[in-house]
């Protein structure tokens, strides 16, 4: 049983002449605990589908299902609620709160969820040292480094405990090493049962997940096991 | 390059922004105006009262020999300054006769083609005379007599009975504010004919155009007067105009200030908010060669010319709330106030106002594009930078407050003028907001604290927000802390001013009928034997109690003052509050011949209570210890009081002038004068009722209270589009992170709580700061009310000025913070994380 199912999903932008097609009768599957990445050349959809499938929106046509609820027919409330406890996000630019320090943004979504001050920070300490951040916690962002900001995001998506953590180009704007650290980590949570969707452009990062998905001109043309795939997606290669 | 085009794309590219920031400047315009208005109702309103209390502002030519002053000897009064107009006067007592009935009375004559004279005795029928042989009449006086327009009229010459037809009726007040006991208006051709005066006038009244003026045009007058003239204040003429007036006065001039530093501020806030959106752009401006006095030239033509819109938008508006405004004035007075007209000299104005303001807030984010360095282009999307408590500011900030103390305490001591006190007044405030970024973290954290019960997670997100922006949130608050000064602090000096007038005139018309003789004023009435008159209106039905009066002219060291002998009974409340001294004796030390005196001839002479008073009266010279000294507007507070009982003993007293009746518990002030009439009638003497000056003061003073809540609510309005503009531009800044808190979870409704919260902190930061700055500015102009007044105006504290400045913030927050707040709750979220 899928934990994330998307069913026939097409999304649409625009009207008349300038409508654009992101998503064509995409279907996909992720089983609880698979670590998947999507690859594709720029403007295929991808980060579009990600956004469908973890409800910051909504498809124009077909069924996106989390846990066998259907994602598409919720009000905007009931949607929030869904991401607030059942999801999970790491992207590669506006991750954390440059007003907050680490302990404060990790411990967003508890708050959010109506927990009080007192009871999420020490919870977030936690998700922190799983993260290797323990140190960390008390600083803002600004003293923090690419990779920390985007460890202390894994650690923020950790700590609900999610159904599926998406991760749109989470190592986009580090360096290699920066950019290890983190599939590795992702592995990790994978490795410890947590589903994880990631986009990524980078192949050989890719092939950390247990599938690549690959997608063209907003369809999935590939889907097979990352080390039977041969999607080659770089950034060197986007641009031809 | 060519600077226009660059700003032109870059407005075209950013319509929002470009419509926001002109809005900016077009409120900020509109508040000038808007407060243009405010100050003319409150203007017009205490003109109004000044008149009621003391008739228009003027001073008069007399000679000083005490004999009347030959055409020939007239002063020429061409090109002085300050002056509206002047006319010769001339009064005569006269015995009138209409319809059988006789009484003895004053007229004055009044040039024919001198239409300015007329003017000042406001008609209640009929019109002004035009022609020889024609008369106005008080309006009370016609009403004794039964006489109507076109009856006639015989007064008894010196050539024998004229008769006259009566072609107007005027009122009493006027009539004598203009000669003490007037009872009628003529041609003055006339009474130089009737009365032989062979072309000499008693005096030549000098109108002027305000009050504040008097000092400048007295001394005018008396450069080129020869020494057998001199000039003197009007009739009863108080010293209102000089100084509770002139104490508002500079109020609404620092009202008017204040308005235009409110416009600085928001678009100074506007413009760097621009500037910081703007930044990267800059960089690659720099990079493709633009130099450092490009960019400062690029800011300075885009302020000035933001502030060339804001102009032309904020006019329209600007007199929109002008004509809301001056309704509202007209209801409140009743229509009889002014209605706030704009004049095209303050419209003009106010289109300068703008580019020039505008550009001069545009120099600061100008001086900052010189410092946008190349590399930032080069490098990815910046991090957001917190703006730091800017130490220079600080430090300026506290220098700049020393130095306004230091002329606040030179202006208090009077060694500086008063009118020191606006700049100084500015600069405190200037300082003031200076430095509020080093006040914003302990007063928003603690704000915070209070919606934490309630929104614990969106007031901590909002407190982060507004202190990581300390300057533009101390540039917002900014705004609310002017207009909450101005409510308070200003509102408060001009309620207590007028509570005390209200006072002291509530004081002095606590009887309820006055019954004067119209000739006691004019030398050469003859007495009349009234030794019992007193006990007579004790007789009627209805009465209480009668006080008798008597005005005298008196000289006080070398000061001519005017003397008011009267009744004390001990007890009974003193017509005026006492400022040194015991009220509890006032009234047993005048029986034993003590005297009191006004706050503002003691001030002059140096006196204290206990002091002796050397007094020349009624031929003699007195020595009198001081008993007291009163808060009194009478004669401007050149003003000495005797017991009748204590100097008759001193000097010859003549039959009292005024006589002052309280009604009883259950009689109305119409029935006692009903009752009294018929006795005053055969006495020949003026009987009237106080009801009606009562009801015309409190009238005046709800239009001046009123127009000050009209100045408040312009602040308001002002403070409210600052607080929308700033919410706005924190949500465009903050558009990402709102993204990633609702992909977080956060509803809709919590973002909307985000703004609102962050809305209602700058409210409360307005209320905290503005409450400050506002008591001390309120005890500021109490302190400079003593230098300028003569004596201190009692303080207090008003709190509904408090309660209804804290609801108008809070208000304010919640007004300006729910469109951003529906704009923050709308967010696409696939836009906002896209949004750099």
């Amino acid at each position: 049983m899928p934990i994330l199912s998307a069913r026939k999903v097409c999304k649409q932008y625009g009207a008349g002449p300038v409508q654009v097609q992101a998503l064509l009768d995409v279907d996909l599957d992720v089983a609880t605990g698979e670590f998947i990445a999507i690859m594709g050349p720029s403007g295929c959809g991808k980060s579009t589908l990600l956004q469908v499938l973890g409800a910051i929106d909504t498809p124009t046509t077909g069924q996106v299902l989390l846990d066998s609820q259907d994602l598409g027919g919720l009000s905007d409330t009931a949607r929030s609620l869904i991401r607030r406890r059942r999801i999970g996000f790491v992207f590669q630019k506006i991750n954390l709160l440059p007003t907050l320090s680490a302990a404060e943004n990790v411990a967003l979504p508890l708050r959010i969820d109506g927990l009080a001050r007192r009871a999420a920070l020490p919870r977030a300490k936690a998700a922190l040292e799983q993260v290797g951040l323990a140190h960390r916690a008390d600083h803002f962002p600004h003293e923090m480094s690419g990779g920390e900001q985007q460890r202390a995001a894994i650690a923020r998506a950790l700590l609900i405990h999610p159904a599926v953590i998406f991760a749109d180009e989470p190592t986009g704007a580090l360096d290699s090493s920066n950019a290890q650290r983190i599939i590795e980590l992702l592995r990790t949570c994978a490795d410890g049962g947590q589903t994880i969707v990631m986009v990524t452009h980078d192949a050989n990062l890719a092939r950390r997940a247990d599938r690549i998905v690959v997608m063209s001109d907003g369809r999935i043309v590939d889907g097979a096991p990352a080390d039977e795939s041969s999607a080659t997606f770089s950034p060197a290669e986007e641009g031809r | 390059m060519n600077l226009l085009d660059l700003i032109v794309h870059q407005w075209l590219q950013r319509p929002a922004r470009t419509i926001l920031s002109a809005l900016s400047v077009a409120i900020a315009v509109a508040a000038v105006l808007g407060t243009a208005v405010a100050q003319n109702s409150v203007r017009s309103a205490d003109r109004s009262l000044q008149a009621l209390v003391e008739g228009p502002p003027a001073v008069d030519i007399i000679s000083t020999e005490g004999g009347r002053i030959d055409a020939s000897r007239r002063p020429n009064l061409d090109g002085i300054p300050g002056i509206a107009g002047s006319y010769s006067v001339t009064s005569r007592a006269t015995l009138l006769r209409a319809h059988g009935q006789r009484m003895k009375s004053i007229v004055v004559g009044l040039p024919l083609q001198q239409s300015a004279a007329w003017e000042t005795l406001p008609l209640v029928a009929g019109r002004y005379c035009r022609e020889a042989n024609e008369a106005t009449l008080a309006a009370d006086m016609a009403n004794d007599l039964g006489v109507k327009l076109g009856d006639s009229l015989t007064l008894l010459t010196r050539r024998g009975p004229r008769t006259m037809t009566v072609v107007g009726l005027v009122e009493s007040s006027a009539l004598s504010a203009l000669s003490p006991g007037a009872s009628g208006a003529l041609p003055l051709a006339d009474i130089d004919r009737y009365f032989d005066l062979g072309g000499s006038v008693d005096r030549v009244r000098v109108l002027l155009d305000s009050a504040d003026g008097r000092p400048r045009v007295e001394s005018a007058l008396r450069d080129r007067m020869p020494t057998t003239l001199q000039v003197q204040n009007t009739g009863q003429q108080s010293q209102l105009a000089d100084t509770v007036l002139r104490s508002t006065e500079l109020a609404l001039r620092f009202s008017g200030a204040l308005s235009l530093a409110m416009a600085t501020f928001i678009i100074l806030n506007t413009l760097r908010m621009n500037f910081a959106e703007r930044r990267r752009e800059i960089a690659v401006l720099r990079v493709l060669g633009a130099t450092q006095r490009q960019l400062v030239a690029l800011h300075l033509t885009e302020g000035a010319a933001l502030g060339l819109m804001g102009s032309i938008l904020g006019i329209p508006l600007g007199l929109l709330i002008g004509r809301g405004l001056g309704q509202a004035m007209q209801r409140l007075l009743d229509s009889h106030g002014d209605t706030g007209e704009i004049s095209y000299r303050t419209i003009g104005w106010a289109m300068l106002a703008g580019p020039l303001v505008a550009g001069i807030a545009a120099i600061v984010p100008a001086l900052q594009s010189r410092h946008v360095s190349p590399r930032e282009a080069m490098t990815g999307a910046e991090p957001r930078r917190a703006e730091g408590l800017p130490l220079w500011a600080t430090v300026g900030g506290s220098l700049i407050m020393v130095v306004a103390v230091g002329l606040m305490l030179l202006v208090m001591t009077t060694r500086l003028p008063v009118e020191m006190a606006i700049p100084a007044g500015l600069l405190l405030l200037l300082a003031f907001i200076v430095i509020i970024p080093a006040m914003i973290g302990p007063v928003a954290r603690g704000a915070a604290k209070l919606l934490c019960p309630w929104w614990p997670l969106e007031s901590d997100l909002a407190t982060a927000q507004l202190l990581e922006r300390r300057i533009r949130t101390g540039l917002t608050a900014g705004v609310l802390v002017v207009a909450v000064n101005a409510g308070l602090g200003m509102g408060n000096s001009i309620v207590n001013n007028v509570d005390d007038v209200h006072d002291w005139h509530r004081r002095w018309l606590s009887n309820d009928v006055s019954i004067h003789d119209p000739r006691v004023h004019d030398t050469a009435a003859t007495s009349e034997d009234r030794i019992d008159f007193r006990e007579q209106i004790l007789a009627r039905s209805g009465v209480a109690g009668v006080v008798e009066l008597q005005f005298m002219a008196a000289r006080a060291g070398a000061m001519p003052v005017d003397c008011i002998v009267r009744d004390f009974v001990p007890g009974d409340e003193l017509p005026w509050s006492i400022i040194a001294g015991s009220a509890e004796n006032c009234a047993l030390r005048l029986q034993a011949g003590e005297a009191v005196i006004g706050g503002v001839l003691a001030h002059k002479l140096g006196l204290s209570v206990g002091d002796p008073l050397r007094l020349e009266l009624g031929g003699r010279s007195l020595s009198l210890p001081v008993a007291a000294i009163a808060n009194d507007y009478f004669a401007g507070g050149l003003i000495v009081y005797l017991d009748r009982g204590a100097a008759a003993k001193m000097i010859e007293l003549g039959p009292p002038a005024v006589y002052f009746v309280r009604a009883s518990a259950n009689t109305s002030a119409e029935s006692l004068l009903e009752s009294l009439r018929p006795l005053a009638n055969r006495n020949q003497l003026v009987i009237r009722s106080f009801a009606e000056a009562r009801e015309r003061l409190d009238r005046l003073i709800r239009g001046i209270v009123g127009a000050l809540w009209g100045l408040l609510a312009v602040g308001f309005v002002v403070g409210c589009a600052a607080v929308a503009n700033a919410l706005t531009m924190n949500v465009l800044e903050q558009t990402g992170e709102l993204g990633l808190l609702r992909i977080l979870g956060m509803t809709r409704r919590q973002v909307r709580k985000v703004v609102l919260c962050e809305s209602l902190l700058l409210g409360i930061l307005g209320i905290v700061l503005g409450t400050a700055a506002g008591v001390v500015t309120a005890l500021v102009i109490h302190f400079c009310n003593e230098p300028l007044l003569g004596h201190p105006v009692p303080f207090k504290f008003h709190f509904p000025l408090l309660t209804a400045n804290t609801l108008g913030c809070l208000l304010v927050a919640l007004v300006a913070g729910w469109s951003p707040g529906a704009k923050a709750a709308r967010l696409d979220l696939a836009t906002a994380i896209a949004y750099e």
